[in-house]
């Protein structure tokens, strides 16, 4: 019988709680802000003997995931969460997870990259790591990241996929805030995840098995093609393990969500945390007759270039926003994917880009609203600058 | 304590036919090590030459669990492994006992994993780490030979076992093509440089090469294999005719008359070059191939914070104004030992026996334990594959490399010269890396060496208390 139990929970103890009921062979970890909330309440699990996982209590975000590494490729249920400067610390091995075809679990708590040194939300760290070969989950609130951590476990451990996967929330608004949110019974999520079967682990000493070796221009390219494919082949296992949890908790889950976007005309494509606030604001116009909606993208990768298409194509105005600048680029990242995906389709929106909230920067309602009174311009053609920030002093 | 025969019929965890460089002291100290221990085991090996050599894809020479995750994180990727043998043995997955090792060489452990270390032997995990301290980045191979292929010229390296490659047909002068059978290592040989009118061939000594025999112009009877060594100049040998080369017209009615690939030329000199790492390759059929036969090494040699003072490297050159590395080197050992973990100890590889008794020491040490172990390299320190043993003897017995053991805080001290302590200036003489310090100018640094080796040597009998 499943069952749901209402908590008031931050976004770092939801974490920590799917944590819990996952109960990881290993844990290694490293203290940065906004994530750290996740790794206290965790140890105080170890304390408690709630779960009886090895917490190694690293020196390095380099050391976390080189440790997650070695217990992933040992046999060992693996996590991690960090955030930042951490992950950038950690970006040699994150290449590495994913090459070897380990199936780590990390929570990432985006907060933005020094310098200046700051250690607010934005979604530069998750940004940067978009082309390493991790699948990306993004998460709007405590409750998604709670959901989008049990479901990466199956995501990541699927014998078609076996690669690692993060699980983005924003760094104190999600991460620090207090929120209800329903939290499934034990027996529900521990059966949901499921026992690790790992495929030829170190710890399987009469059969003896190499990883890591070197790779040179015979192979290397094999292995690569092989990783790409795994990728693409995620979307299928994720598309399986969205519609096995919603038959758990009753809510739908998509790579692409929509938001009031049947009759929409013009909307705004965000991720993580700002898409509550759009929606207050869409519920707003919506009463006055507008007909705006949101695309909240739950999937960065792998990208779901058909979905984005599908869900948007009727539009007449799009807003991507983003919440990290890609210096030098024409547009940030997920506005030049989502363009790029329209590229062969003649019915496309007029689409521009924001980069907001940087640092932490608050994202309110008023912004929200400029967003769509500007698209107002766009859907009659006008597009102005295609590239815009919103909520900085000039 | 073991004994040599007794050794001798433990498995070899290591397989033989990896690239590492003949005489290079890093297997030979890992196959002991491995040998130390009857329990399963799990290795994790830094970035480094024993890592590139043991496991080109799709080879491994490791008959045992092994993994590679980066250069400077074998300690964190251990006890990753180490926490997952406890959790999955907590949870009833395994039931036994296995025993873990990481190896990284001096670059991997004194310099970029040191942190990495320093953080695992403080959390205590139950794995012993062993540095293969060659004193330096030495890197592994790398052979520029060029072999012609049907897809033009590739490097030595790059060719594999059934690759196609250009082959000479003795009997009917043609160019053929044939699969590569096998590549061997052929160590380090002499090598020589021979040239002709158009060509400059660089081969070892027992190369062998196409001649046709002095006073028979007819072929194919009066071509014959001659090696290198047998060669002399005015011979007239076979070479592979480049579009470049113009076509002479042979005087003689020959196979090689109107021969698009292969003419002869008559060879100037015979020279001997110098001593440098050689490959060979076998090819089904044909036993020649086309080469430029031009051997080389090596992209490595760079000083580490492990390097002795004085000694020549590409990142601590030898010039007018310096004369090779200015610093002297880390004691990582005693480093290590202020982590007051259970069991450290410093050894070489000439002595197996003390070798041997410490890792076994080692594993069954509970917690974390370190071997650092000296291991000569044959390219990065200029000496004869065949002088390994010798001067890893020589580091001991000058005290150099003082042979030591730390259990439990307690220091003793496993080597003693005593009045037979040998001036280094022995083992210095014998390393082309510090050839530049027995110009009497630089008498001075030999003179701070050995200052500086006998301050050290007191005060580890100080901490042993002799």
């Amino acid at each position: 019988m499943v069952q749901k139990i209402r908590k008031a929970f931050t976004g770092s103890e939801c974490s920590a709680e799917a944590m819990r009921q996952i109960n990881p062979d290993v844990v290694a970890a490293y203290p940065i802000t906004p994530q750290t909330p996740i790794m206290h309440a965790f140890s105080q699990f170890v304390a408690d003997g709630a779960v009886d996982t090895e917490f190694i209590t690293v020196e390095s975000e380099h050391s976390a995931m080189s440790a997650c590494v070695g217990a992933s490729a040992a046999g060992a249920r693996s996590m991690t969460a960090t955030s930042s400067n951490g992950l950038a610390l950690m970006w040699e091995i994150v290449y590495i997870a994913s090459g070897m075809r380990l199936p780590i679990v990390m929570n990432l708590v985006n907060r933005t990259l020094s310098a200046p040194i700051n250690i607010h939300c934005d979604h530069s760290d998750a940004m940067g790591m978009r082309d390493s070969g991790w699948i990306q989950l993004f998460s709007e609130n405590g409750e998604e990241a709670y959901e989008n951590t049990l479901m990466a476990v199956r995501i990541a451990e699927h014998p078609d996929v076996l690669l690692p996967v993060a699980v983005c929330q924003d760094g104190f608004i999600t991460s620090h805030s207090v929120e209800t949110v329903d939290i499934l019974d034990d027996e529900t999520a521990k059966n949901f995840v499921r026992e690790n079967k790992p495929i030829d682990p170190l710890l399987d000493v009469d059969h003896p098995v190499t990883y890591g070796p070197l790779d040179l221009f015979d192979y290397y390219f094999e292995h690569k093609k092989q990783q790409m494919l795994a990728m693409d082949k995620s979307a299928d296992v994720i598309r399986q393990v969205f519609d096995e949890f919603s038959r758990i908790t009753g809510k739908s889950y998509d790579f692409f969500e929509g938001y009031m976007m049947d009759d929409a005309e013009k909307a705004i494509v965000c991720c993580n945390s700002s898409a509550g606030t759009i929606k207050t604001v869409i519920d707003e116009l919506r009463a006055k007759g507008e007909k705006v909606g949101l695309l909240k993208m739950r999937v960065f990768r792998p990208f779901n270039n058909r979905q984005v298409v599908e869900k948007l194509k009727h539009l007449k105005a799009v807003a991507v926003l983003e919440r990290a600048a890609g210096m030098g680029s024409y547009g940030s990242m997920i506005f030049n994917e989502i363009r790029s995906a329209f590229y062969e389709e003649s019915q496309k929106p007029n689409m521009i880009n924001y980069v907001y909230g940087l640092g932490g920067r608050e994202f309110d309602p008023i912004q929200a609203k400029k967003i769509f009174e500007d698209l107002e311009a766009v859907k009659r053609g006008e597009l102005g600058d295609t590239t815009r920030t919103i909520g900085v002093r000039d | 304590m073991v004994n040599i025969r007794e050794l001798a019929l433990e498995p070899e965890r290591l397989a033989s036919g990896h690239r590492m460089c003949p005489g290079c002291g890093i297997p030979i100290a890992t196959r002991m090590i491995l040998k130390a221990t009857k329990n399963p085991i799990v290795v994790a090996n830094a970035t480094g030459c024993l890592e590139v050599s043991t496991t080109i894809y799709p080879y491994t020479a490791w008959r045992v669990p092994w993994i590679h995750n980066a250069f400077e994180n074998a300690a964190a990727t251990i006890s990753g492994v180490e926490a997952a043998f406890k959790a999955l043995k907590r949870k009833g997955k395994i039931t036994k006992e296995i025993k873990f090792i990481a190896f990284g060489g001096d670059g991997g452990t004194y310099d970029i994993g040191l942190q990495s270390l320093s953080g695992a032997l403080e959390r205590g995990h139950d794995f012993v780490y062993v540095c293969v301290d060659n004193e330096g980045y030495m890197n592994c191979l790398s052979l520029d030979t060029t072999i012609i292929t049907p897809n033009g010229s590739r490097k030595i390296t790059e060719i594999k076992v059934g690759d196609l490659i250009y082959a000479f047909n003795q009997n009917t002068g043609d160019l053929v093509i044939k699969t590569c059978s096998g590549i061997f290592d052929n160590g380090i040989k002499e090598v020589y440089e021979l040239k002709t009118v158009k060509h400059s061939i660089k081969a070892t000594s027992n190369h062998p090469f196409l001649v046709i025999e002095k006073n028979k112009t007819i072929a194919p009877e009066g071509l014959i294999w001659k090696t290198l060594e047998q060669l002399q100049s005015g011979d007239q040998v076979i070479v592979f005719k480049d579009k470049k080369t113009k076509t002479k017209k042979e005087k003689s009615d020959c196979l090689l008359k109107n021969n698009s690939h292969f003419k002869s030329e008559k060879i100037i000199s015979i020279t001997l070059i110098k001593e440098e790492p050689t490959l060979d390759l076998r090819v089904e059929g044909e036993h020649n191939f086309i080469a430029d036969g031009i051997v080389v090494h090596n992209t490595g040699i760079q000083r580490s914070s492990s390097t002795p003072y004085g000694a020549w490297t590409n990142t601590s050159q030898v010039g007018k104004a310096h004369q090779g590395k200015e610093q002297f080197r880390k004691d990582l050992t005693a480093i290590i030992a202020a982590h007051h973990i259970n069991y450290v100890a410093q050894a070489s590889v000439h002595n197996y026996a003390d070798l041997i008794r410490k890792a076994e020491k080692a594993f069954n040490t509970k917690g974390p334990s370190f071997i650092n172990v000296l291991c000569p390299c044959v390219p990065g320190w200029k000496i004869k594959s065949n002088q390994t043993i010798k001067i890893a003897k020589l580091a001991v017995e000058t005290c150099f490399w003082p042979l030591f053991e730390i259990e439990n805080d307690v220091w003793i001290l496993n080597y003693d010269p005593g009045e037979s302590k040998k001036p280094m200036v022995e083992w210095l003489k014998l390393q082309g890396r510090f050839s530049h310090l027995f110009k009497p100018e630089n008498a001075g640094i030999i003179e701070q060496i050995q200052k500086n080796t006998d301050q050290r040597w007191e005060q580890v009998k100080k901490n042993c208390n002799k």
